[in-house]
C-alpha cells in the first residue's frame, strides 16, 4: 500500500466536490474521520469557492428553486449545461419559507411570520434562529426589512444581519433597528444602526466579508442610489463607489446587486428596453467598474425586465441568466445569442439561489453544541403542551 | 545512464546537476529547474555535491517531474504555454502514475505540480464508486456491514449510482 502521507491526502481530497465526498465517507473510518474534520471541511470550501473563481461550477454548486405555487424545493446542478433536470428534495426544513441569502453552502431562508432558519441543502441539517424581539409590524408608518447571510473567516462564524425600518410619511420620520444573530453564538442582539434608507426589499449580497444593499439617501432628500457595506467582523458600515457613467448619465429605475466570478455587479434596468451589467473588477476602486455586458429588448433573449445574471462561463464568454422566473437562458457576449435550457419537471414559475456544494455543518460552529437551542426547543415543547 | 533533458542541453554552459532515482538512472538537469524544487534547491545550498540521489522515487516518476520543472524553468515560454502545458501533462494518465507522481511532487516539494496533479486524480475520483477508491487507495473497509449501510442510508440521496464508474 501507498503511504500517502496526509497532507497529500488533504490536497487530493480537497478538490473533489462536496457530493461525491458524502459517498466517500464509507469508505473507511480513517476517511470518513478526515471528511468529516472541521478544518477539513473549511479546507474544502475555500478549494470549491477558488473553483468558481476559475469560472467552473461544473460540481461546485447547485441552484435551489423554490417554487412560487409549490412548497418544495429543488435542486439543479450545472453537470450538462444544455439539458437538465431539477430534481426534487425529498428534505423539505420549511414548507414557507423563500431563500434569501447564500453563503458557503448554508442558505438563510425566510418564513413569513419572521422565523428565520439555516439550511445545508447539501448534508440537509439545518438550525432555526431563536425569534428575534425587535420592531414590530404595527408600528405606524410603512415597515420594510431585509436581511442576509455572510461569513466572518477570522471566527469561523456565520451571521445573519436583520434591519427593519418604519418610515412615517406624515412627520417624515424613519425608525431604524439593525440586528446580528452570531451562529456561534446562536443569539441575535442589536448594532449600529443602518444610516440609510432601505427601499427594496431584496436579500444582502455578501462578498468579501461583507454584506451589500443598494439604498437611496436618508430622508428621501435626493434619490441618489449608494451600495453600503456592512462588515460582518468589525460590524462597521462603508459606502462603495457606483460606476461614474451610471451616476452622472442616464439614471435607471432599477437596480440589483448581485455577485459574478467573485466579483460584485450591479444590474441596471432601463424598463423593458435594455439591461446593462456593471462588474466591479476590484472590489471598491471605482473606476474598475465595467460594463460586462448589455441586454436590449431587441436582442430577442426574452423581457428584459426579468432577466437575472445567475453565473458567468468566462472560458465560453457565457452568463447564465434567469428569464421569468421561469426558465434559464446561456447568453453568448460575443455572438449576443441565447439558448435555452431545456428544463423537464419544473416548478411554473420559480426563484432560484445559487448554493456551493459543501459539507459545512452547523451544529459544528454553534459554540456550545447548541445547547441554548436544546434548551430553547425543550421549552417550545412546554409552552405547546400548555 | 545518463540522460540529457531537452530544454537544458549539455552545450549550455549553465551550471547542471545529476539525479539519481531509487532504481539508479541518472538524470542531467539543469540547476535553473532542479532549484524549482525545495527540496532539491535546500540540498545543493548545504553540499557543493553535483550528485543527488533519491532513495524513493522511480526513474518513470522522476523523469516526468524532471520533464515538468524543465519546463517551467524555460523562461523562454510564456506562461499561457506553461498553463497548456500543464494540462497536457496530467491528461490520460493512469491514476496509478498520478499517485506516484503526487507522492514525489510532496518529497520534492514542488507544490504548484502537486496542486495540478492532485486536481487531476479528485477529477478523477468524483464519479467514481467507493469500491473503485478502496481498490486503488488500497483501503480495507472496515465497517461492519451494518455501519457501512447507516452511513449509506444517511447520505442516501448522494448514491445515485447510475452514472459511476467502476473502472
Amino acid at each position: 500500500m501507498l503511504d500517502m502521507p496526509s497532507e497529500v491526502f488533504r490536497e487530493i481530497l480537497s478538490r473533489v466536490p462536496a457530493k461525491p465526498l458524502l459517498r466517500f465517507r464509507s469508505v473507511s473510518k480513517s476517511w470518513q474521520k478526515t471528511i468529516d474534520d472541521p478544518i477539513f471541511i473549511r479546507l474544502h470550501v475555500d478549494r470549491q469557492l477558488l473553483k468558481i473563481q476559475h469560472s467552473s461550477i461544473d460540481g461546485v454548486g447547485h441552484l435551489i428553486l423554490r417554487g412560487d405555487f409549490d412548497t418544495r424545493f429543488y435542486s439543479l446542478s450545472f453537470e450538462s449545461l444544455h439539458c437538465v433536470k431539477p430534481s426534487l428534495l425529498n428534505h423539505n426544513p420549511s414548507y414557507e419559507g423563500s431563500p434569501v441569502g447564500s453563503c458557503n453552502g448554508v442558505m438563510l431562508i425566510s418564513e413569513s411570520k419572521g422565523n428565520n432558519l439555516l439550511w445545508n441543502p447539501l448534508t440537509r441539517e439545518f438550525h432555526r434562529l431563536p425569534p428575534l424581539k425587535g420592531m414590530s409590524k404595527k408600528s405606524r408608518g410603512l415597515y420594510h426589512s431585509v436581511s442576509g447571510l455572510g461569513y466572518v473567516s477570522a471566527t469561523n462564524d456565520y451571521k445573519v444581519v436583520k434591519i427593519a425600518q418604519v418610515f412615517d410619511p406624515r412627520d417624515r420620520s424613519l425608525k431604524s433597528e439593525t440586528f446580528v444573530y452570531s451562529l456561534k453564538l446562536d443569539s441575535w442582539r442589536r448594532i449600529k444602526d443602518f444610516p440609510f434608507r432601505i427601499s427594496r426589499l431584496r436579500g444582502g449580497i455578501f462578498l468579501k466579508g461583507a454584506l451589500h444593499w443598494i439604498s437611496s439617501t436618508m430622508p428621501l432628500k435626493s434619490m441618489n442610489d449608494l451600495i453600503i457595506g456592512l462588515d460582518l467582523e468589525t460590524e462597521d458600515y462603508c459606502l462603495l463607489p457606483l460606476p461614474t457613467e451610471i451616476s452622472r448619465l442616464e439614471k435607471p429605475p432599477a437596480k440589483h446587486l448581485g455577485v459574478l466570478d467573485g466579483c460584485l455587479i450591479l444590474s441596471c434596468y432601463y424598463q423593458i428596453e435594455r439591461l446593462d451589467v456593471w462588474l466591479m473588477k476590484d472590489y471598491g476602486v471605482k473606476c474598475s467598474w465595467i460594463r460586462l455586458f448589455s441586454v436590449s429588448a431587441q436582442d430577442n433573449i426574452g423581457a428584459v425586465e426579468t432577466l437575472r445574471p445567475i453565473a458567468y462561463l468566462k472560458c465560453k464568454e457565457e452568463v447564465l441568466l434567469q428569464h421569468d422566473k421561469k426558465e434559464f437562458v446561456w447568453f453568448n457576449l460575443e455572438t449576443k445569442l441565447g439558448k435555452k435550457i431545456r428544463m423537464n419537471g419544473r416548478p411554473t414559475t420559480f426563484s432560484s439561489q445559487f448554493c456551493l456544494a459543501s459539507l459545512v455543518r452547523l451544529r459544528d460552529i454553534v459554540v456550545d453544541g447548541g445547547s441554548n437551542n436544546a434548551k430553547r426547543l425543550a421549552r417550545d415543547k412546554m409552552n405547546s403542551a400548555n | 545512464m545518463v540522460t540529457t533533458d531537452e530544454k537544458g542541453p549539455l552545450t549550455a554552459k549553465k551550471k547542471s546537476v545529476i539525479i539519481r532515482s531509487c532504481d539508479g538512472d541518472e538524470f542531467l538537469v539543469s540547476e535553473s529547474a532542479a532549484v524549482l524544487s525545495t527540496s532539491l534547491k535546500k540540498i545543493l545550498e548545504e553540499k557543493e555535491d553535483r550528485l543527488i540521489h533519491l532513495s524513493d522515487i522511480d526513474n518513470k516518476t522522476l523523469a516526468m517531474v524532471i520533464a515538468y520543472l524543465s519546463t517551467h524553468a524555460d523562461d523562454g515560454l510564456s506562461d499561457d504555454l506553461k498553463r497548456s502545458f500543464d494540462q497536457e501533462f496530467v491528461s490520460g494518465k493512469e491514476f496509478d502514475v498520478l499517485k506516484y507522481l503526487v507522492l514525489a511532487t510532496d518529497t520534492l516539494q514542488v507544490t504548484c505540480l502537486c496542486y495540478t496533479v492532485a486536481k487531476k486524480m479528485a477529477d478523477i475520483m468524483k464519479n467514481k464508486l467507493v469500491e473503485w477508491v478502496r481498490r486503488e487507495f488500497d483501503i480495507q473497509n472496515d465497517y461492519t456491514p451494518e455501519a457501512e449501510a447507516e452511513i449509506r442510508r444517511l447520505d442516501a440521496w448522494a448514491w445515485d449510482d447510475r452514472q459511476l464508474e467502476d473502472d
